[in-house]
């Protein structure tokens, strides 16, 4: 046992790992979960369809365990965020002494895309503080970028190997950072936007891309995107600083969106990532709720200003 | 302003009189072509207000006749009066029954109303009694334009008395709630609520006071609703949450029914959801129409 570790005092236990092989990721989790359920602290697990195989047949008893299918929980960082909040609220409402939370988080060497995980993995720091859970987040060694291990290296404060040793993170840096890793620009944006407005109210933002997107994607992306560059353009006419410009790219298949000011964007590094309780204009739930979208979302703060990004449709290929 | 029928309530801003006049002129010479008995309702003396309208084919035949009428605002209301809804709506009942009996296809009402939403309470009492007299007039021959003096009231008034409407000019509301509609509807909502309305959206709900049906839903015929924000669904949801209810909007836009599954809403359901169109031709946002 590690109780002389500081980290593992804390209330939420946010802890990574790296595994080479499947046997190392069993020897990892096993324990994590046996424990757990020892305790009496219900277990939550988000793998893929493999993996979630595989571990049904090595645990002791899966049916005790809340198996949640990955690719629907980590559709995007944000409601990976509400979702596992819901599941371990209602454990705690129900008296539960603490929740053991893991999962697989997407990049490019699970087949996934990496942008925007790494606001999620330094968020749960904050987020997550006060509740009594342990997320363990565990890595593939052999597929992972170097760019997302030092990204996963330096936003949880445990650190646990295969051979069970497990230690405060040197490394761990615990400030969120707004935009996080620099988003890739997408190889779209070095051409002229299809349309582009300045100062444009959310109705008159809301027609030009119905009109520029239609048939360039599906309808349920459309949709979501005209919820995302309502919500936006709202933002920056609110919060941010005049001018504040939409760009919009379509193509086949696909449609890149830029709602720019000329601000610094919002002061809370978590934006978007959680809703602002308590606010009596609801202010901070439209990034929140853009966040929730079907569609990819990238905050770009830069010295010209602040600039949300939204794609929806086809993807470019992944970098991380 | 040619062409509507004999049900039909529309809301016209003017910036000048001879504007007005030249609108009223054209509704009520309609009206007097399809068998309607007319009322031109303006400020003035009703010599001069029967001297206004002039330049109508047949005009001084029809006010001789009784097939047209004038009354001055002054003479109907005091300053600053503040109507009764519902008996101003039981007045008009009263004047179509009357033309219907002495052999007219129906009622057309050309007024200017400006000095009867001069104050909130005015605009209050006078808000509801548009969504009162639009209930009535989607089942009778009644019709009316209701104009309004945009120089004299200013952008916010004239919306909250435009949105109150089925039909108005280009830009005088983001949104309208009023009656008529699908059957089984309390009421009809169109064009867009977001943040620059969601404030009038609420009082708007309020004048209308759609209510509830046997199964306690709020049915709302939303075929022409363009867009309502995640604002707009909750000052609705409360409303409906407040008379017992939960929201159905009908036909309503994709966008919202998204919303309400982003955000867990349980008191309010689209159904059906109103697809994009995808023949190509695409629907003028609903703001720009007019007729």
């Amino acid at each position: 046992m590690n109780h002389g570790v500081a980290a593992l005092r804390r209330p939420h236990v946010h802890e990574a790992g790296f595994y080479g092989s499947d046997a190392e990721f069993r020897a990892m989790i096993v324990p994590f979960v046996e424990d757990g359920l020892a305790a009496g602290e219900p277990v939550i697990l988000g793998y893929d369809e493999r993996k979630t195989g595989l571990l049904q047949g090595w645990l002791h008893d899966p049916s005790a365990v809340t198996f949640v299918s990955g690719d629907e929980l980590y559709g995007t960082p944000a409601r990976a965020i509400s979702s596992y909040e819901r599941l371990f609220q209602r454990h705690l409402d129900a008296g539960a002494p603490g929740v053991r939370l893991a999962g697989e988080v997407p990049h490019v060497g699970n087949g996934g895309r990496f942008e925007g995980w790494d606001r999620y993995e330094a968020a749960l720091n904050v987020l997550w503080a006060p509740y009594p859970l342990r997320s363990l987040c565990l890595y593939d060694a052999t597929t992972v970028s170097p760019a997302v291990r030092d990204v996963v290296e330096r936003t949880h404060p445990v650190l646990g190997t295969p051979s069970g040793d497990r230690r405060d993170n040197d490394r761990y840096d615990g400030t969120p950072v707004l935009g996080g890793l620099a988003s890739a620009p997408d190889p779209i944006e070095a051409s002229a936007p299809t349309a582009e407005l300045k100062n444009p109210t959310p109705a008159e933002a809301r027609h030009a891309l119905e009109q520029v997107a239609d048939r360039r994607v599906d309808e349920q992306t459309l949709t979501d995107l005209v919820i995302g560059v309502s919500e936006t353009v709202l933002n920056a006419r609110v919060h941010g600083r005049a001018p504040a410009t939409v760009r919009i790219w379509a193509e086949p298949e696909r449609v890149v969106v830029h709602v720019s000011d000329s601000g610094s964007g919002p002061a809370d590094p978590l934006a978007g990532l959680a809703p602002v309780a308590n606010s009596p204009t609801n202010s901070g739930l439209g990034l929140w709720l853009t966040h929730q979208l079907d569609v990819e979302v990238a905050l770009l703060a830069g010295p010209d200003g602040f600039t949300v990004r939204l794609r929806g449709g086809r993807s470019t290929p992944a970098l991380l | 302003m040619r062409g509507l029928g004999v049900h039909d309530h529309v809301c016209w801003c003017f910036d000048t009189r001879a504007e007005f006049r030249a609108r009223a002129a054209e509704f009520l010479a309609d009206g007097l072509r399809a068998g309607q008995r007319v009322l031109y309702i303006a400020g003035g003396e009703p010599g001069a207000l029967a001297a206004e309208l002039r330049q109508v084919r047949g005009w001084d035949d029809a006010l001789t006749s009784g097939a047209a009428g004038v009354a001055s605002v002054e003479g109907t209301y005091t300053a600053r009066a503040v109507v009764d809804p519902a008996q101003q709506v039981v007045t008009y009942a009263q004047l179509t029954e009357q033309a219907l009996a002495e052999g007219f296809r129906g009622l057309r009402l050309a007024a200017d109303a400006t000095s009867l939403v001069r104050t909130a309470d005015q605009v209050e009492a006078f808000a509801r009694y548009e969504h009162l007299v639009d209930s009535y007039m989607a089942s009778a021959p009644l019709s009316a334009l209701c104009a309004y003096d945009r120089t004299e009231l200013g952008q916010a008034r004239i919306e909250q008395i435009a949105c109150m409407h089925p039909i108005a000019n280009s830009g005088a509301a983001a949104f309208r709630v009023h009656a008529g509609g699908r059957p089984g509807c309390a009421a009809t909502v169109s064009g867009n609520v977001d943040a620059a309305s969601v404030k009038l959206w609420t009082h708007a709900l309020r004048w209308a006071r759609p209510r509830p049906d046997s199964d306690d839903r709020l049915v709302l015929d939303a075929a022409g609703l363009e867009f309502i924000s995640h604002r707009g669904l909750l000052e609705l949801a409360e409303y409906a949450r407040q008379r017992g209810g939960s929201v159905v909007l009908h036909d309503g836009p994709s966008s919202a029914a998204r919303l309400t599954e982003v955000l867990g809403l349980s008191g309010v359901r689209v159904d059906p959801v109103r697809r994009r169109p995808r023949d190509g031709l695409r629907r003028a946002p609903d703001s720009e129409r007019t007729r």
